[in-house]
């Protein structure tokens, strides 16, 4: 039989109520710890020529990230993320900028921010912090040397190469930068294969190779090395920044750039061979006008599918150290009040002709990277599937951690942090061959709205004889992007150029005469 | 060669840093002659006691000379970006041996250029005084040398500072 509550309960009911209302948003935002009284670091870890469509969170048939799927857990998953750009310039100045390629206009191999930008950058925004970078990869280095008066500490690349005791740069630190560069064109016998030296090169090579004799053991692939040499172990750099984030100041940012997956694909041994026994393989694109192989040697499906195995390989062994750098910052109670944030700067081709990502193409495996941010206390995984992009990081960052907005950039809050925007525009721009005080040419550009992505090439020699070349794909009904829908789509085709061209001739505008 | 990097150099960063890349080039290099110098010297001390200075200086001066010529020509194959004819490359790659090939072919032909003059200062007066009026003449592009290493140290030094 049904009781009528007394007063009394009628009454601690009603006091209940304020709770019942204020709590849950209480428990909401220290979710994101919004309200969180003390500031929150923030440790951005970029992976070079990370390509989501090798990641098995997003789906990849081989396990290539566990150590990912795990940390994704906790975190939030972008599942529709691209880089501003097809290589590492642009789409880490993107990155840095908030801006896209056309804006920031740092779009020749390692080249840097146009000059009235450069202060339109992560660190200058994050004043009140303490600011700390290092990158394995030369072309960050100029970008983060442009901008270092923002920022407090950079850590000098080749400290955290695989040492030389010959460096005859160590003996001047206060100007390395140069210093380095001269004594390695006087020593190191580049790709051109002469060094300003006469003699000293032998004796540096023969000592070098002594050097790096019991490594070669543990890498039968080589050593991870960038250029011809340069060698470096990715665990000294995990270790080091495990080490650096635990002791820096309060609050602090941190941009941590690591060059593998980066070719050349060297895991360490126990990573080769991990992928050798499984079923996945390649199935034939065709091939496109950008294609890399002549016809007199065309690339066959078997080379392609071995390349794409290295790559694999490579990235299992990243996976494995980004999982130790993790485990690491929990442990000792970093990640407590910090926003782990994992990306990459682009992707990594082998299709349709097309190897790497030194290419005008720009098809999803070059665009298309993973993001993860796993914000302070969260327990459970989200998952947000509209197009972003990586001009949206420095908006999102400011915004969560309470910092004053960016009135420069063309990025977006992410959501959740934001209401969500399906319909909103996403572009890259591939222009290494431009000249960046002028109108973009040869030049790509990308617009993904909603499930459509069309692409524009124009004033490739490879075109001629016509200017240029679009390119329509319903991303959801093909993500292989294999049907060209511009002959049967012609409003959605006509539409999506209009804007992008009216974005390209907006984006020119201070560059025309 | 540095001076092929300078543009490069400046275009990247600024002209100062790319005049602070010659002058560690420099530096570099005066520090490789004097290391060579020292080897020259040492290797002048494995002489007979009793030969005339003027003789093992002829002698260690001009294995150095022509050393380095052959280094400075091994630098310029690449520099000037020649190549053997497709014809003989054809033939170095057929024969599965391209770098052995190439040693027996070049390893008498260093070896002849150093036999022979070191053979004529040993028999010859005369090669002993051409030898000594070659490294006279070769006196004043040196001391240019000199001047320019001097140079470059102090821009090490004014860098260094300044940064």
């Amino acid at each position: 039989m049904k009781r009528s509550l007394s007063r009394r309960e009628v009454l601690k009911l009603f006091a209940a109520l304020p709770a019942g209302v204020i709590l849950p948003r209480l428990i909401q935002s220290s979710d994101f710890s919004l309200q969180s009284q003390l500031p929150q670091n923030v440790i951005i870890v970029v992976f070079d020529a990370l390509s989501a469509k090798n990641i098995s969170l997003y789906g990849y048939p081989r396990r290539t990230m566990p150590n990912l799927e795990r940390i994704a857990e906790r975190g939030i998953v972008y599942h529709n993320h691209y880089a501003g750009g097809n290589f590492t310039t642009p789409g880490v100045a993107s990155l840095l900028t908030g801006t896209y390629p056309w804006t920031h206009r740092a779009i020749g191999l390692g080249t840097t921010i146009i000059k009235a930008k450069a202060q339109h950058n992560l660190f200058h925004a994050f004043a009140g912090y303490y600011r700390l970078a290092y990158s394995h990869n030369n072309f960050v280095n100029s970008l983060l040397r442009q901008i270092r008066d923002d920022v407090d500490y950079i850590k000098r690349q080749k400290d955290l190469f695989v040492s030389n005791p010959l460096a005859f740069d160590r003996l001047f630190p206060l100007d390395n930068d140069i210093a380095s560069v001269a004594w390695e064109r006087s020593v190191k016998k580049g790709a051109d294969g002469y060094s300003y030296s006469l003699f000293l090169s032998e004796i540096y090579e023969k000592y070098a190779q002594r050097q790096m004799r019991d490594l070669r053991d543990l890498f039968p692939r080589g050593i991870t090395r960038i250029g011809e040499d340069d060698y470096f172990l990715l665990e000294q750099a995990i270790d080091w920044v495990s080490l650096q984030v635990s002791r820096a100041t309060r609050p602090f940012i941190g941009y941590f750039h690591f060059l593998p997956p980066h070719r050349p694909y060297c895991p360490r041994r126990e990573y080769v061979g991990a992928f050798d026994n499984d079923t996945v393989g390649s199935f034939e694109k065709p091939k496109h006008i950008f294609n890399q192989s002549g016809n007199e040697n065309p690339i066959s499906l078997k080379y392609q599918a071995n390349q794409r195995k290295w790559y694999d390989e490579f990235i299992l062994y990243a996976d494995a150290e980004l999982g130790r750098l993790y485990n690491s910052l929990q442990a000792n109670g970093v990640l407590e009040n910090t926003w782990f944030i994992f990306t990459s700067d682009h992707g990594e081709m082998f299709e349709r002709g097309i190897f790497g990502h030194r290419t005008p193409a720009l098809f999803q495996p070059v665009v298309h990277i993973p993001l993860v941010i796993v914000p302070p206390g969260q327990r459970e995984r989200r998952d947000v599937y509209p197009s972003t992009s990586a001009v949206d990081l420095l908006p999102t960052l400011l915004h969560i951690t309470g910092q004053p907005p960016a009135e420069w950039t063309e990025g977006r809050i992410l959501p959740p942090f934001a209401e969500p925007s399906p319909e909103r525009s996403v572009y890259a721009v591939e222009a290494k061959y431009s000249n960046p005080v002028a109108p973009l040419s040869p030049a790509s550009v990308m617009l993904v709205k909603g499930k459509y992505k069309l692409t524009y090439y124009f004033d490739y020699e490879q075109l001629r004889p016509d200017a240029s070349l679009f390119e329509l794909y319903d991303l959801e009904g093909d993500p292989e992007e294999l049907r060209d829908l511009k002959a049967s789509e012609p409003r959605v085709f006509n539409w999506l150029k209009e804007e992008l061209l009216e974005k390209l001739w907006a984006a020119d505008l201070p560059y025309r005469s | 060669m540095v001076f092929m990097d300078f543009s490069w150099v400046a275009e990247r960063t600024t002209t100062w840093d790319a005049i602070g890349l010659v002058a560690y080039a420099l530096l570099i290099a005066l520090l490789e002659t004097l290391g060579v110098f020292i080897v020259v010297a040492l290797l002048g001390l494995l002489l007979p006691a009793n030969w005339a200075s003027e003789k093992r200086t002829a002698l260690v001066g001009v294995l150095f000379l022509i050393l380095s010529l052959w280094a400075m020509i091994g630098q310029l194959y690449f520099v000037s970006g020649y190549s053997l004819p497709p014809e003989i490359l054809k033939r170095l790659g057929q024969s599965g041996h391209p770098v052995r090939i190439l040693l027996s072919i070049l390893t008498p032909l260093v070896a002849l250029s150093l036999a022979m003059p070191v053979w004529s200062i040993l028999r010859s007066d005369k090669a002993v005084r051409m030898s000594r009026q070659i490294f006279e003449r070769l006196t004043v592009p040196s001391l240019f040398y000199l001047f320019f290493d001097l140079l470059g140290i102090l821009i090490v030094f004014i860098r260094s500072m300044l940064a």
